[in-house]
């Protein structure tokens, strides 16, 4: 779906590492995009390095990184150094998905990522109205554009 | 140049044959002039396609096994067991993830490790580095048909080698690899790679060896049925154009009765209209149902009851054959156990049903469900065919780009990803968002009237909650998410 008026705001989304779990992700862009907002869509198998490309490369205003196979923590532990390195400091990083393989209570998951630069991360089974009303809060940008 | 559905000449074929045999050092077992008198040797109940054929004309439904491991010891053993125990009718040499992406140095890696240690280290069968001995080695120990099973977008030397090396069908196409099994790989191009599988397998055919060669489309995450449909015709007839002459028509059940038997009957029924269409009237076609993709509930005295179900569903609509999940792929890999005591389940649910007149193919529910289907999936392929001024792969490379043909859940970076599904108030799939399906406004009004009768009965508006919901509906314990309890 095309939206006709300016975009609330260009995201860069995709699903980092080795990981082919893509329904996730596939709904979110929907949403976003339904929501008003532009939507880089990176797919499977991305490293850090890629993200941070297309964000340069369109001017994006957030990374949305989705993981599911459990190694989120390998993956993206140099995201926000290597963005400042890029010079996009201020860039919104989400994180989202099954993040850990140990069993760890949810607060000290979300500590340990927001602790690596991430402005906002989300548990598995979060529904794309969560981020998008987060995104909407951090970006400043409002209204409502219900589905359908 | 612009790929076309024209069969590939003896002189392409074979050119590009020179080049595929030597992408691993196995390939040059492949004699296709032995392999055609290998398979003549085998005895007729161990060809798969002759089999469907004879289930087919004596109205049973039979078992299919997908299975698969890595060395020939263990692959063996593996179907030796289901065979005996599990009494199947069919099974698979499922392709490893390193073979099937063409890191056959990685499957030999993973290959040699398992020989050594004696454990199952790769998730499949390593087709290239087994080469034609090995890959004969497991079909000569086993006394059913067995298939090369499994999608990916460059199959040429791993089918080389599977039907060289006696296996007799082969389940995956073009359509179904290019959404759900690549990211970067343009649509032509594998379209290009399976009409050489096609084509060898249509030369198998010429000298006498029937194969069967089995369509699946798109892998459904509630998916309208005339989404997956429409591109299992469209993988049809480029097979078909290779010289394929037997095609297994796959149906995923997706839990909605209806709609899964209807579906089955209008893909059968729309695949004998286009073939005849484009005059390849000498195709045989038989049906197969397999189990629904997705996450299956932990507790295995659920899972009985879904491998019940959907056994039911198939025999229902009197498909040839049936695929069942096993009970305990949730938790882990299926041991031979499991696989064996699943497909029991299932047989013994066929044994009760097939003999039974059954006129549920026949109720209104199955025909309006059939109907729809068949309106769906006509507009979705005419709308192809004219972009492609009749050709089938011409136009279904600019309906990839513009979304006609579209998937929700496609791995591919080249899809639309504009349609989306949800359930109806009865579990059926319904578009919430057709994208830029060429739908007519009977069509979307449809769907549009199922989904309100959904809202009405929930009480609320459908939205990503609710297809969230639906998405794991199944597993965890029903098919629509508001009976959840128990």
């Amino acid at each position: 779906m095309e939206f006709n008026s300016k975009p609330k705001g260009i995201l860069v989304t995709g699903v980092i590492g080795e990981d082919v779990h893509v329904t996730g992700i596939r709904i979110l862009e929907h949403a976003l995009r339904n929501a008003g907002f532009k939507v880089v869509s990176l797919g499977i198998h991305n490293f850090d390095n890629d993200f941070i490309n297309a964000a340069i490369e369109t001017k994006a205003d957030a990374i949305l990184v989705s993981s599911l196979a459990g190694h989120a923590k390998m993956l993206v532990q140099d995201l926000r150094s290597k963005c400042i390195e890029a010079g996009i400091d201020a860039i919104l990083l989400y994180l989202g998905g099954q993040l850990v393989v140990e069993k760890k209570d949810w607060p000290d998951v979300e500590k340990m990522f927001l602790d690596m630069g991430f402005n906002r991360v989300y548990p598995p089974f979060t529904v794309p109205d969560h981020p998008i009303s987060d995104l909407k809060t951090d970006l400043g940008v409002g209204g409502n554009k219900p589905w359908k | 140049m612009e790929i076309r559905n024209k069969r590939l000449s003896e002189e392409e074929f074979f050119q590009q044959r020179e080049e595929v045999l030597t992408m691993w050092p196995t390939g040059k077992e492949v004699d296709l002039d032995e392999a055609v008198e290998y398979h003549k040797s085998i005895p007729v109940g161990k060809n798969g396609a002759l089999k469907t054929m004879e289930a087919k004309k004596r109205r049973v439904t039979e078992l299919f096994c997908s299975s698969g491991t890595d060395t020939i010891a263990a692959h063996t053993e593996l179907l030796r067991y289901c065979r005996e125990v599990g009494r199947i009718d069919y099974a698979s040499s499922y392709i490893d993830s390193f073979t099937r992406t063409g890191r056959f140095d990685m499957a030999e890696k993973g290959l040699k490790e398992a020989q050594k240690s004696g454990k199952k280290v790769l998730n499949g069968f390593p087709f290239v580095c087994h080469g034609v001995r090995g890959t004969r080695a497991v079909i000569e120990a086993v006394d059913m048909p067995v298939f090369v099973w499994g999608p990916a977008v460059d199959l040429r030397l791993v089918m080389e080698i599977g039907l060289a090396g006696g296996h007799t069908g082969y389940s995956g196409g073009p359509l179904i690899s290019f959404w759900n099994y690549a990211k970067n790989v343009p649509l032509d191009k594998v379209i290009g790679f399976y009409q050489y599988v096609n084509r060898l397998m249509g030369y198998y055919e010429e000298k006498g060896v029937p194969i069967l060669y089995g369509v699946s489309g798109a892998m459904p995450t509630i998916t309208p049925p005339s989404l997956m449909t429409a591109a299992k015709i469209i993988e049809t007839l480029i097979a078909a154009e290779q010289g394929c002459k037997h095609i297994l028509l796959n149906n995923w059940a997706q839990g909605n009765m209806a709609q899964d038997i209807g579906s089955i009957l209008t893909h059968s029924k729309l695949a004998r209209e286009y073939l005849h269409k484009f005059g390849y009237d000498d195709v045989e076609t038989v049906t197969f149902s397999v189990d629904p993709t997705g996450r299956y509930p932990a507790d295995e005295q659920k899972v009985y009851s879904l491998i019940f179900y959907f056994a039911m569903i198939g025999v229902l609509a009197g498909v040839q054959m049936i695929g069942v999940r096993t009970v305990d792929e949730a938790k882990h890999v299926p041991t031979k156990e499991s696989i064996s005591a699943s497909h029991q389940c299932a047989r013994m649910m066929i044994n009760m049903l097939q003999d039974q007149q059954n006129e549920v193919v026949n109720s209104d529910a199955v025909k309006a469900e059939a109907r729809m289907e068949e309106v769906e999936t006509k507009a979705i392929l005419d709308k192809v065919l004219e972009m492609g001024d009749g050709d089938v792969i011409v136009g279904a490379v600019r309906a990839v780009e513009t979304g006609v043909l579209d998937q929700s859940y496609a791995t591919s970076q080249f899809v639309k990803g504009a349609v989306m599904g949800v359930k109806d108030a009865h579990g059926a799939a319904r578009y919430m968002d057709h994208g830029n399906l060429p739908f007519s406004q009977e069509i979307v009004e449809f769907h549009q009237e199922k989904i309100a009768e959904r809202e009405e009965k929930i009480g609320r508006k459908v939205d990503y909650e609710v297809l969230v919901g639906d998405i794991t509906a199944i597993g965890d314990g029903s098919l629509l998410p508001e009976r959840w309890g128990g």
